[in-house]
């Protein structure tokens, strides 16, 4: 049988650090929330991106705890039969506290209600078109409950719309490696962004599973120190600078 | 002395197949035998041969596999029938075995001997032979129920004597018996029981009061536990949700005390409202102790709801598409009467002609065990108030989740004995003498209604009336996985299963396994988690990160070099060619820039239907996107997505 072992070369990988350590107020998504953080009673959307969709979805679990919850933090995947399950867990999301509901039919506007009344961070997938009126309902709801509505692909009310606008997978070579993580670079529109940064270099996710801001392109063979001590800051007008995948060879197969 | 009655369908794994008569047929279970067709039987075919020695004896015999959902599924009508038509207190056993408390019934059709041959015939003119039974004890019964046998009063045990030890189903205390040269049950039931209790613990003294002609346990613990159920009146009728699910709060707080003080925890609660037309829908809840009353009112709401939402259809019509894939757990509790479960859709391997009413309305049953009290018009008087439950709504059950909340089809194991396949507490309802007539009459199906139809609906009472009581011993915090879940999620999945059906709500469990999806398992929320596959080495797992989109169904697709051909991974895992072009399906094709694999993963390779040979490739598109490709048997597909 083959053994597939990761060989590092480099330093530590990038990401893990910042992931561990920074953990508290400053998500690495936060530099484009406004305030850090979503807010609650608030809907987002992904763009049609689903890692993404699950930083966010792990951002709004991080806040619920941070704001003083215990214990699991709840949350549902409604529409969502083709979310992968270890790539929640690996972003954050508990699984053991985990609700899906595969296929809502066409009764999804109860499902998503029922769904949103207890459940603080609700994921949807692909949903039929949204009527006005099941639009505002959703949205009292979330201003009543206090839950998150993260819509994997668009949300007509969603406030903030986040979207993956370039992304490169690091780590493959030709026929060998192993994928590591993926830079990606996220913008954001709307209300309360006006005053923020509307893109920010990712890693999404990185080598981990998690998401954390992505120092701008270094050289090829030195690979970056933990990124939370690298300024994070997206250059303006800069394309971001992608390391040739061919030149890290950060694994082999073995056996 | 209790008196109990024993309901033997024969064969009825094999009735479940669906095979004429004439056709050998074995139904398997576990590499084993599990039921034959009379023509297999006569080939000397018999229940616990592997496959190849009936193979061998009758070489045109056809397997088939168990399926017991649909040995249930198909079983439901028959109990409802026996329910409406013969006596109100039933337990499934298993499917094509029922027992009853075999004392009133017998009593009100005149006597044990008119009581088999009612129930026989009632069977019969569903189709199905059946044989009936009754001894002190279930184990008696289901014995006597084979040869048709009535067991006078207290000579179970004489009864019993001449078996052989294997009825017992225990197979290991069967074998030590025969060493120690026992070899029939009256053998076995003459030792002493303190010796029994000394050499074989428990479970054989179990065996033991068994073999005696005692129960090892009582057919139904409902008659102790009818202290604990808690009641509400509203007076006057309320005909709106949120009184009922307050009261219910309410109820299920005082009932947590109750239990509470007595130190036990019920596995089960029956939620059941009495209607103003005297009608009464009740519904079982799992609760292992580990509801709050808040989650208790919670799926009175729900239940509440999908009954007022089927309420609002045309009367007689089924209730809405989840109706259909509920799954219709005996599991010990027989409903209530006054209250008719869904009738499932009937089982399309079943033979129906003879059950030509169809699953969906059943016709006026107004003569049967209500003794006429009530006559079943069988007019409904539709559904022209606003007030809720609308009037003819008849006794439906909602659609289909809040009954799979209720306790597992766990006792149906195939050759369990029926001691103890018996599900702890279960049956009946509190006993008001004799109980089937000082109960409402059974409204007949869809449109029938009680001659309260003139009156006002709405619930004039509500009871929680706690199941299968056992000592708090708190083992229930684990229930769900490692920690359990937050309070929250269990409602919403509540809820939602109230909508949607039992199994569209679930939650994962992480297991052993190598691809992305193989890792992760699917468990209809509220059911506990099946064995989990050893957490292994695996080698051949990725490492994270892993895929954030993992395909249902793998998505075909098509992996080509940069001369157009068709990318193959020879034995020794090489591919003919580095891979140029990916296309998938439903996506646009595009260009590799980077590639890893292929890994190659040799599955169950010992055997050979569940073999696996195949292997896995990442590739990285020129749009940004990564796959996780997996080839078999020369096809790709894509399994999973990055992002």
């Amino acid at each position: 049988m083959l053994e597939i072992r990761r060989v590092w070369t480099g330093s530590a990988s990038p990401g893990t650090a910042a992931a561990r350590e920074g953990e508290a107020p400053a998500s690495a998504l936060g530099a484009l929330l406004p305030g850090g953080r979503l807010r609650p009673g608030t809907a987002a959307s992904a763009g049609g991106d689903i890692p993404l969709l699950l930083a966010l979805a792990a951002d709004a679990v991080a806040a619920d705890r941070s704001a003083g919850r215990t214990g699991p933090v709840g949350w549902a995947a409604v529409g969502l039969p083709f979310l992968g399950a270890l790539a929640a867990g690996d972003a954050g999301l508990d699984l053991d506290a985990g609700l899906w509901v595969d296929d809502p039919g066409r009764r999804w506007p109860q499902v998503l209600t029922a769904v949103l009344e207890a459940v603080p961070v609700v994921l949807t997938g692909p949903l039929p078109p949204v009527p006005d009126r099941v639009g505002r309902r959703i949205a009292a709801l979330l201003r009543r409950s206090g839950s998150v509505l993260l819509a994997a692909d668009r949300w007509e009310g969603a406030q903030l719309r986040l979207r993956v606008t370039a992304a490169v997978w690091e780590g493959v070579g030709d026929g060998e490696g192993l994928l590591r993580g993926r830079r990606a670079t996220v913008a954001v529109t709307g209300r309360g962004a006006a005053d923020r940064p509307r893109r920010a270099d990712l890693w999404l996710p990185g080598p981990d599973g998690t998401v954390s801001v992505a120092a701008p392109a270094v050289a090829p063979t030195g690979i970056t120190p933990a990124a939370g001590t690298a300024p994070a800051g997206p250059r303006p007008g800069e394309r971001r600078p992608v390391a040739p995948a061919a030149s890290v060879v950060p694994l082999r197969a073995v056996g | 002395m209790d008196r109990v009655l024993c309901v033997w369908v024969p064969d009825w794994p094999v009735r479940v197949a669906g095979a004429a008569p004439d056709v050998p047929l074995a139904v398997m279970a576990g590499g084993l035998v599990l039921a034959c067709s009379p023509a297999a039987r006569a080939a000397g075919v018999r229940r616990g041969m592997r496959l190849r020695p009936a193979r061998a004896r009758c070489p045109e015999l056809r397997a088939v596999e168990r399926d017991v959902e649909e040995e249930i599924r198909g079983f439901e009508p028959l109990v409802r029938e026996l329910e409406e038509a013969v006596m109100p207190r039933l337990e499934v056993v298993r499917p094509g075995l029922l027992a009853a408390p075999a004392r009133g019934p017998a009593r009100y059709w005149g006597g044990e001997p008119q009581l088999v041959a009612r129930v026989t015939t009632v069977l019969r003119e569903l189709g199905h032979p059946a044989r009936a039974g009754a001894g002190d004890t279930v184990f008696a019964a289901a014995l006597a129920a084979r040869s048709g046998a009535l067991v006078p009063p207290g000579e179970s045990a004489a009864f019993l004597a001449p078996y052989p030890a294997g009825v017992l189903g225990r197979p290991r205390l069967t074998e030590l018996l025969h060493r120690l040269g026992i070899t029939t049950l009256g053998a076995f039931a003459a030792l002493p029981a303190d010796r029994v209790a000394a050499r074989f613990g428990a479970e054989g003294l179990a065996a033991h009061r068994t073999a005696r002609g005692l129960e090892a346990r009582p057919v139904s613990s409902r008659a102790g536990t009818a202290d604990h159920s808690v009641t509400h009146a509203f007076e006057p009728a309320t005909s709106l949700l949120e009184p009922v699910v307050f009261a219910a709060k309410a109820a299920a707080d005082r009932l947590h005390q109750r239990l509470t003080a007595a130190g036990v925890v019920c596995a089960r609660l029956e939620a059941e409202v009495e209607l103003g037309d005297g009608r009464r829908l009740s519904r079982v809840f799992r609760h292992e102790g580990r509801l709050s009353a808040a989650a208790v009112a919670e799926r009175v709401r729900g239940v509440l709801r999908a009954w007022e939402a089927a309420g609002t259809l045309a009367a007689g019509t089924l209730a809405g598409g989840s109706g259909a894939d509920a799954p219709t757990g005996p599991g010990g509790t027989a409903p209530l009467p006054g209250f008719t479960p869904e009738p499932p859709s009937p089982p399309p391997s079943e033979p129906s002609s003879d059950r030509a009413p169809g699953a969906g309305v059943r016709e006026p049953r107004g003569t049967g065990a209500a003794g006429g009290a009530f006559t079943t018009s069988g007019v409904g008087p539709g559904p022209a108030t606003v007030h809720w439950p609308a009037p003819g709504a008849a006794t439906r059950s909602a659609p289909g989740p809040a009954g799979a909340a209720g306790p597992p089809p766990a006792p149906v194991t195939g050759g369990a004995p029926v001691a103890d396949a018996l599900p702890g507490g279960s049956g009946a309802p509190d006993a008001p003498s004799p109980p089937w007539i000082a109960r409402p009459a059974p409204p007949a199906g869809g449109a029938a209604d009680g001659p309260a139809t003139g009156r006002g609906t709405g619930v004039v009472r509500l009871t929680l009336r706690p199941e299968g009581i056992s000592a708090a011993t708190g083992r229930q915090a684990a229930l769900f996985g490692r920690e359990p879940t937050p309070e929250e999620v269990e409602r919403a999945a509540a809820r939602v299963q109230a909508l949607l059906g039992h199994r569209a709500v679930t939650r994962v469990e992480l297991g052993g396994g190598r691809g992305p999806g193989d890792r992760v398992r699917r468990v209809p929320y509220g059911d506990a988690a099946p064995a989990r596959l050893p957490a292994g080495p695996w080698p051949g797992r990725l490492p994270a990160p892993h895929p954030a989109t993992v395909y249902p169904a793998p998505l075909p697709a098509r992996l080509t070099d940069t001369a157009g051909r068709e990318v193959a991974v020879s034995a020794r895992a090489e591919v003919s060619d580095p891979p140029a072009r990916l296309a998938v399906a439903g996506h646009r094709a595009a260009r590799i820039t980077g590639w890893a694999g292929p890994w190659p993963v040799l599955e169950e390779w010992w055997d050979s239907a569940h073999a696996r040979r195949m292997a896995r490739l990442q590739v990285v598109t020129a749009d940004g996107r990564a796959w996780l490709l997996v080839v078999e048997r020369g096809q790709w597909w894509a399994e999973a997505g990055y992002g």
